[in-house]
């Protein structure tokens, strides 16, 4: 019944896309393409049960701009520019462990003031670890890892709220070597904006 | 249709299991034990079988699936001797027709006879296993069935022999589920004991981990990703039926407990400790079963009785096992050797808890005794050697293993010996969960 749901889901994602679309003809604010990996139309996302990481993410429509303060081109760009960073500067953690390292604070800090300046923005984070450990340990590992990461940011004044937390464990790994540099890499808190 | 058979097998001969047989061991029902250290494999010879008529010509496969199960099931040596394949029409299939004193000189102590006749999609099928040194029928058997059952029929013979040498019977009947990893795509499969019919049982998942089988192999438990959500998902095995239920937090590390249908799974949410949690066939929380701490609390799996639940955590600041004892609300760590054990999983017999641990970098698969904490270590060598899953007759463990290359499924006895690749599919195989016997 659940599954129905989820399919019921998407087709109506999918037709509200359509009449948005089509039946709004409403114009998009000019400025830089959209990076990738944001989610354009027809991408897999709203509703969609997949694996994607980036589950939410939908067209950053004129709208959902407004509804963040942004007006004008500058800020727009100024956003995308800040958007970006948030989601592709991780944090990373020693092996094994869930603590928030120094060189973790900054950043940390950063996504704060970013989430504190448009206060309507819900987020994701993702806990992720290397191949090193066991496959069910690391999705405990990686839960660590993110809750780490939401503790910090709720003890900078940010609305536990507005956060939500998934562990990929060793599942979805950015660097593919078996070495230490690839490990560091995989060792990760990832940000993710929902739209 | 999964995991039930209608098989209509007619038993015409049921000949000659006498207790005299035991007697030749010394006392009456007195079984082998093949994990003991001094047992020494029954060398058995499985000459061809005889064909008795019909046009199917099955000799080759019925008698590789007969090697097969003979050497999965532990406790045999299968003989390659020549001496043993003289024509396969000529040689007899009862005792009085048979010249065991050839199959002695060959060094076997047991044999096998088989004979068939096919008439169209039907297969009667006759199996006789001789005693060659007291020159005797130890158990035989007819089958009447489709052609297409013929496995079947062995591997039901082949247990019938365990049952009969080990007082209990085998794996025969059972399935192994395990995820393949295809690049970013998990899903769940399930093949038989020996690695035959591959089965996906998930086709919609993206991301499914940690599949379990129910007691009574009904269901499996599973997490699955939907978004950026973790569900504890509930697959009806014959219908392929999923239903998926919301806990709240983040869900790992899901089992079924043995005694209550119920199932167990580790959850995290934010703000509050790490617990383990026990959940119904609804989908609602009943009991929480370890909680408090902010340490990791992974991967349960609960000892046969239903009365303690043995689980990872990493409360001494790496991983280590735990038992948690459900009536006295007492916990006590019982892995003191090694920086990082984990993925418990408690034998169906109670005594033993396999899990695995880093030795010089690789993970290896251990068992332990709940109540000594002595580990023994059962796998060696360069590989990782992971995620170890108990056969319900409790004889063999599988385990996630990467000795050739990939991640792939792995059995093994459990004293370590007698390893075999169970998976030979493309992608890499992790997590397994064998079934019990259905």
């Amino acid at each position: 019944m659940l599954r129905k749901n989820w399919l019921v889901k998407l087709v109506v994602a999918f037709l509200l896309f359509g009449l948005f679309f089509t039946g709004c003809g409403k114009k998009t604010v000019q400025g830089p393409p959209m990076p990738p990996g944001l989610g354009g139309p027809g991408m897999p996302g709203a509703g969609s049960p997949s694996g994607d990481s980036s589950f939410g993410s939908a067209p950053l429509t004129d709208e959902k701009l407004r509804a963040l303060g942004i007006t004008t081109e500058e800020q727009k760009r100024e956003f995308l520019r800040q958007k970006e960073q948030f989601e592709n500067e991780d944090i990373h953690f020693d092996f094994d462990s869930s603590v928030i390292r120094e060189d973790a604070k900054p950043i940390l800090a950063k996504k704060a003031e970013f989430l504190k300046k448009y206060p309507t923005l819900t987020i994701t984070i993702e806990g992720h670890c290397d191949e090193r450990g066991t496959n069910e340990y690391n999705l405990a590992l990686g839960e660590r890892r993110a809750h780490s990461a939401w503790q910090y940011l709720v003890n900078l004044g940010i609305n536990p709220e507005r956060m939500q937390m998934i562990s990929y464990g060793e599942e979805r790994p950015i660097a593919t070597g078996h070495d230490e540099a690839s490990w560091a890499k995989n060792r990760r808190a990832h940000f993710v904006i929902h739209f | 249709m999964i995991g039930r058979f209608n098989l209509f097998f007619g038993l015409v001969l049921l000949i000659g299991v006498t207790t005299s047989w035991f007697r030749a061991y010394g006392q009456d029902r007195v079984y082998l034990d093949i994990t003991d250290p001094s047992f020494r494999k029954l060398p058995i010879a499985v000459p061809g079988f005889r064909v008795d008529g019909g046009g199917a010509s099955l000799s080759e496969d019925l008698l590789a699936t007969t090697k097969k199960d003979l050497q999965i099931s532990g406790i045999f040596q299968v003989l390659d001797s020549r001496a043993f394949f003289a024509d396969p029409q000529k040689l007899g299939v009862t005792a009085a027709e048979i010249d065991f004193g050839q199959f002695r000189q060959g060094g076997a102590e047991y044999l096998i006879r088989g004979s068939y006749s096919t008439d169209g999609q039907n297969i009667h099928l006759e199996l006789r296993f001789f005693d060659v040194v007291g020159r005797r029928m130890l158990l035989g058997k007819a089958y009447d069935g489709k052609v297409s059952d013929r496995k079947l029929m062995i591997h039901r013979f082949v247990d019938e022999i365990l049952k009969l040498l080990t007082g209990e019977g085998g794996i025969f009947s059972t399935k192994i589920a395990f995820v393949n990893k295809e690049g970013k795509v998990s899903k769940i499969y399930m093949v038989d004991f020996d690695g035959s019919n591959l089965t996906l049982l998930t086709p919609k998942e993206e991301l499914a981990m940690s599949p379990s089988w129910s007691p009574d192999g009904r269901f499996i438990a599973y997490i699955g990703y939907r978004g950026n959500r973790t569900a504890l998902c509930l697959l009806d095995v014959a219908s392929r039926y999923v239903q998926d239920f919301f806990l709240g937090g983040v869900l790992s590390g899901v089992r079924f407990n043995p005694q209550r249908g119920l199932v167990t799974v580790s959850r995290s949410q934010g703000g509050s400790s790490p617990e383990i949690v026990t959940v119904n066939l609804q989908g609602a929380i009943v009991d929480k079963v370890v909680s408090g701490g902010w340490d990791i609390k992974a991967s349960p799996t609960w000892s046969p009785d239903g009365r303690k639940v043995a689980y990872v955590s990493n409360e001494s600041g790496n991983p280590q096992i735990y038992i948690y004892d459900v009536n006295t609300g007492s916990k006590r760590r019982i892995t003191f050797s090694g920086d990082y054990n984990t993925s418990p999983s408690w034998s169906p017999k109670g005594d033993l808890i396999a899990y695995s641990g880093i030795v010089n970098g690789h993970h290896q698969i251990f068992v332990v005794n709940p109540e000594t904490s002595q580990p023994i270590q059962l796998t060696t060598g360069g590989g990782n050697n992971e995620a170890p899953t108990w056969s319900p007759d409790g004889r063999m463990i599988a385990f996630q293993s990467n000795r050739s290359g990939r991640y792939a499924i792995w059995v093994m006895l459990k004293n370590g010996s007698d390893a075999r690749l169970l998976t030979e599919i493309g992608g890499e195989q992790i997590l397994p969960s064998w079934s019990p016997k259905m």
